[in-house]
């Protein structure tokens, strides 16, 4: 059986016998059948996959990668569904997602009544409690157990508010102020408010390692200050207007909410505002446990008594334990998702190549347009998809997976493969063959996709020379492509608004080292800083299109990960959208 | 014997000092100049943090410094704290990984010795028979087929099928005894039978050579009852090269552990080396090396010392 996403609504799925069945997705699934298919020689294939990896780990060395990017993210099929759409039903949170503090919905809290305890598996694990020195998006399956903050991601991948009630901006769009909810407190006991925001943003912006991670304290680069309204209301002025810029980072780690007390130690003393706190650990992280927490905010959304998480380390001894019965929810293997008794998916993480170096600094026919292009048309993306045993239809064009998600183009005129086409573009061109390197990290996807390209590149005669970066981390990936230093570099990013979420990360719209954006995007991006998220996205759309067509970014798919559970057993579990293998646990209940 | 002992222990005095500086040799090799700081410093370290770090952990002393000081302090248990997490000590961090991995091994090798040695002996009474046969077709297969396919099998079967076992994690002895004995069964039997295999066929040989031999045909000439003739004589010499297989099984079952951890989903000593190496958590990867060193020289000597008693010639050499 396969899947494929149609949109982001629906899903299509093959029964194996030729029919194609299609579902309403709403991100969730509930596959039943024959649970085991397969499972043996899954299992076999895992363990030899591991052991390649323990070979590899001996061979060389450094990988304390982006987690999202190893075993977790494997696979790009995607979510068929047959649970009803009502929210409600599956224990999810309603919010407003408006964001308008004109209309403004006033919570029902509901009555604290937790029940049963949820065993969890992961097959990664967290190097710290401090969610501020910590980035690899994949670790909020951890740190949204213990934090909130300000908005955050829904199922459906777009910025809502959570502990802020909503937010408004200036008509500059350089002071943004959240309205925060009462009666929340920090595990503690603490009181959050204003104060806290302004702690927690002041603390980001200037602990610096190890306390906070350079990549997280760039997330608010945008913030020149956080000023206290009053005790529910914080002001974020903005050194340029930028709200999205602003958003984007506070969905993220730098967003999430600490105790003051704690700030700078909450490795030790890891002090949130959620529905669960930490009643205890093992020494390595590798297993978490948490008890409800009996003064949260909102009383109704805390569904268990105890929850346990365990780092498996083995994706497929997730799978095991979950179809044993020894764990409840589990993160799985994309491709094995037929095995698990029902899975909640979404699609996460997108994949491309930047041509850092389009105005041809260190490689002068990169300066050319039809070079560029010939390399995209040489992109052979449902093949290098096909090949890595995913789903076609993962492969794209534009961030944006389907006409549902955020800034799709709709009118994109990005090359299709097409080799004899673009190696007559190429030859047209009349330029010389060149050589140059590209960085990637170790693991996962990354040296099969930037394999799989070099090799197409090389039917242009061009040699595309892969390495692994050193230190090998998403941190280092960023900064690289920030600084130009490959030419044309291998990238991966989550946020809803990836275009800003990477100018934030990059410092400009130019992604080359010399500061130059290409005609119109600059003007673009600054009427969208000046926007909404809703209002800037035709802005965003459109500078997106200009990146692409002028094949200076040319993305290649999305991934899709998954989170197994037995929907008899466990409500309310939702894959979040653009986070791999995170779910909120609000409102998850047992029985 | 006192002395043979004493003598034994003395001798694995340089072992250990070989591991030592095999152990920071490696780790020195591994670490490179910049990374060990980046791991502590985080993404992105600023030149400061490095340069603080550095000194801090004394990067810039000459080796043999280092090396003095790191075992100074090694040598007084204290094995510094994990980069990755300067909040973990790495002593508190294999403390708790090395449980699991001891189960295990310390099970496998009760298993496969007990059960080799049990079937080595049964098919070594009647050379060619059919039990001998089955038995060494068995065996065969099991050795061929690596242990972690064995686990996976198991697992498969006992524990996500039937259900009779956890087929993921370990539960600590203190948590609950029937729990630990369930979640290091599958893995402990995975391990054991390659070893049960190999210990079945060199006691089936050797048992075999010394049922034949001129003693033990005096010793039935005299009327010795058989049971006595195999465990009193034809045994203890049968298992002089038996037991230095067991040795050799001993400290491959420590290194063979990282794939049955992986296919159980056991957080031991395996799995924290090779986290250690991936992520070039130097000092983690340092102290996880000096101890499962120690454990292989405890192996090393306890097999020496077995010797002593099995064979009076080994002692009275010494």
């Amino acid at each position: 059986m396969t899947f494929a996403v149609v949109d982001n609504r629906h899903t299509s799925v093959d029964d194996g016998d030729g029919k194609l069945l299609t579902f309403v997705n709403d991100s969730r699934t509930d596959l039943k059948g024959d649970q085991m298919r397969n499972s043996s020689l899954m299992r076999l294939l895992a363990v030899l996959l591991a052991m390649a990896m323990v070979a590899a780990a001996c061979g060389d060395g450094d990988d304390n990668a982006d987690t999202d990017n190893g075993a977790e993210t494997t696979a790009t099929t995607a979510a068929p569904a047959d649970e009803p759409e009502d929210d409600e039903a599956l224990g999810n949170v309603e919010v407003d997602e408006t964001a308008n503090c004109a209309s403004e919905v006033e919570l029902d809290r509901g009555t604290y009544a937790p029940s049963g305890d949820l065993q969890n598996a992961i097959a990664i694990s967290l190097g710290t409690l401090n969610p501020h020195d910590e980035q690899g998006p994949a670790s909020f399956a951890y740190y949204g157990w213990m934090y909130e903050g300000l908005v955050r991601q829904s199922v459906e991948g777009t910025v809502v508010p959570w502990l802020a009630k909503c937010w408004e901006s200036n008509e500059a769009g350089n002071e943004i102020t959240f309205f925060l909810h009462d009666g929340v407190v920090f595990h503690d006991g603490a009181a959050f408010n204003a104060e806290a925001v302004k702690a927690n943003i002041e603390h980001i912006k200037t602990a610096g390692p190890p306390e906070v991670l350079p990549p997280v304290a760039n997330q608010m680069a945008v913030v020149d200050s956080v000023e206290v309204v009053d005790d529910l209301t914080v002001k974020f002025n903005l050194n340029a207007p930028g709200e999205a810029l602003l958003l984007s980072g506070l969905i993220r780690h730098s967003g999430f909410m600490v105790s003051p007390d704690s700030l700078g130690n909450a490795g030790a003393s890891p002090m949130g505002t959620s529905p669960y706190m930490i009643s205890n650990t093992s020494t390595d992280l590798t297993t978490i446990e948490l008890v409800a927490f009996e003064d949260y905010w909102q009383p109704g959304l805390v569904g268990l008594e105890t929850v346990t998480i365990t780092s498996t380390g083995d994706i497929q001894a997730n799978l095991d334990g979950l179809n044993a019965g020894q764990f409840d929810v589990a993160v799985v293997n994309t491709a094995q998702a037929d095995a698990a008794p029902a899975v909640s998916q979404n699609t996460t993480v997108r994949i491309g190549f930047v041509v850092t170096d389009w105005q041809g600094e260190q490689i002068p026919q990169l300066a050319n347009k039809d070079v560029r292009c010939a390399m995209a048309g040489a992109l052979n993306r449902e093949g290098i998809q096909a090949a890595g045993n995913n789903d076609p239809v993962s492969a794209i064009k534009q961030f944006a997976a389907s006409p549902a998600d955020y800034a799709y183009i709709d009118d994109l005129a990005a090359p299709d493969f097409d080799l004899e086409a673009a190696k007559a573009l190429f030859d047209s061109t009349g330029e010389e063959p060149f050589t140059f390197k590209n960085g990637h990290i170790r693991g996962g996807f990354w040296p099969a996709t930037s394999s799989a390209f070099a090799t197409a590149l090389a039917e242009l005669g061009i040699t595309m020379e892969n390495e692994v970066l050193e230190p090998n981390s998403a941190g280092e990936m960023f900064a690289n492509l920030a600084k130009g230093t490959y030419p044309v570099q291998i990238i991966a990013y989550n946020e809803p608004n990836a275009l800003m979420s990477l100018i934030a990360r990059t410092g400009s719209a130019a992604f080359n080292p010399s500061g130059v954006s290409p005609d119109g995007v600059d003007e673009l991006v600054a009427a969208a800083r000046t926007k909404s998220f809703e209002d800037g996205e035709a802005d965003v759309a459109a500078a997106w299109k200009i990146l692409i067509e002028e094949c200076i970014f040319i993305i290649n798919n999305v991934l899709t990960t998954s989170i197994g559970y037995d929907p008899a057993d466990v409500q309310g579990v939702n894959h979040t959208g653009g986070i791999p293998i995170a779910y909120w646990p609000h409102g998850v209940t047992k029985g | 014997m006192a002395k043979y002992i004493a003598f034994r222990v003395l001798a694995t005095i340089p072992l250990l000092l070989a591991i030592a500086v095999l152990t920071f040799g490696i780790s020195v090799a591994m670490e490179g100049r910049g990374s060990i700081a980046v791991s502590v410093c985080g993404e992105g370290a600023t030149q400061e943090c490095v340069t603080e770090v550095e000194a801090a952990l004394g990067l810039d002393d000459p080796l043999p410094t280092r090396f003095v000081n790191w075992l100074g302090d090694v040598v007084q248990g204290d094995l510094g704290t994990s980069l990755s997490n300067r909040n973990q000590l790495v002593g508190d961090l294999i403390g708790e990984r090395i449980w699991p991995t001891l189960s295990i091994v310390s099970l496998s090798l009760l298993i496969g010795i007990s059960l080799g040695m049990f079937f080595g002996i049964s098919a070594a009474i009647r050379p060619g028979g059919l039990l001998d046969r089955t038995l060494s077709i068995v065996a065969a297969s099991v050795i061929a087929a690596p242990g972690f396919i064995l686990g996976m099998l198991l697992s498969w079967w006992l524990a996500v099928r039937w259900g009779w076992f956890d087929p993921v994690g370990y539960v600590s002895m203190g948590e609950s005894t029937s729990g630990w004995l369930k979640s290091i069964t599958l893995p402990g039997i995975a391990l054991a039978l390659p070893t049960l295999a190999i210990v079945q066929r060199q006691l089936r040989s050797s048992m075999a050579n010394a049922l034949q031999s001129r003693y033990v045909l005096a010793a039935r000439a005299r009327g010795v009852r058989s049971s006595k003739l195999i465990v009193s004589h034809a045994l203890p010499n049968a298992m002089i090269p038996t037991i230095t297989v067991i040795g050799f099984r001993a400290a491959a079952a420590i290194g063979l552990t990282v794939a049955v951890e992986v296919v159980f989903g056991i957080r031991g000593m395996g799995e924290l080396l090779v986290t250690s190496i991936v992520n070039r958590n130097v000092t983690v990867l340092q102290g996880g090396m000096i101890v499962v060193g120690l454990a292989v020289a405890t192996v090393n000597l306890l097999v020496d010392i077995s010797y002593g008693f099995l064979n009076p010639k080994v002692r009275l050499e010494k």
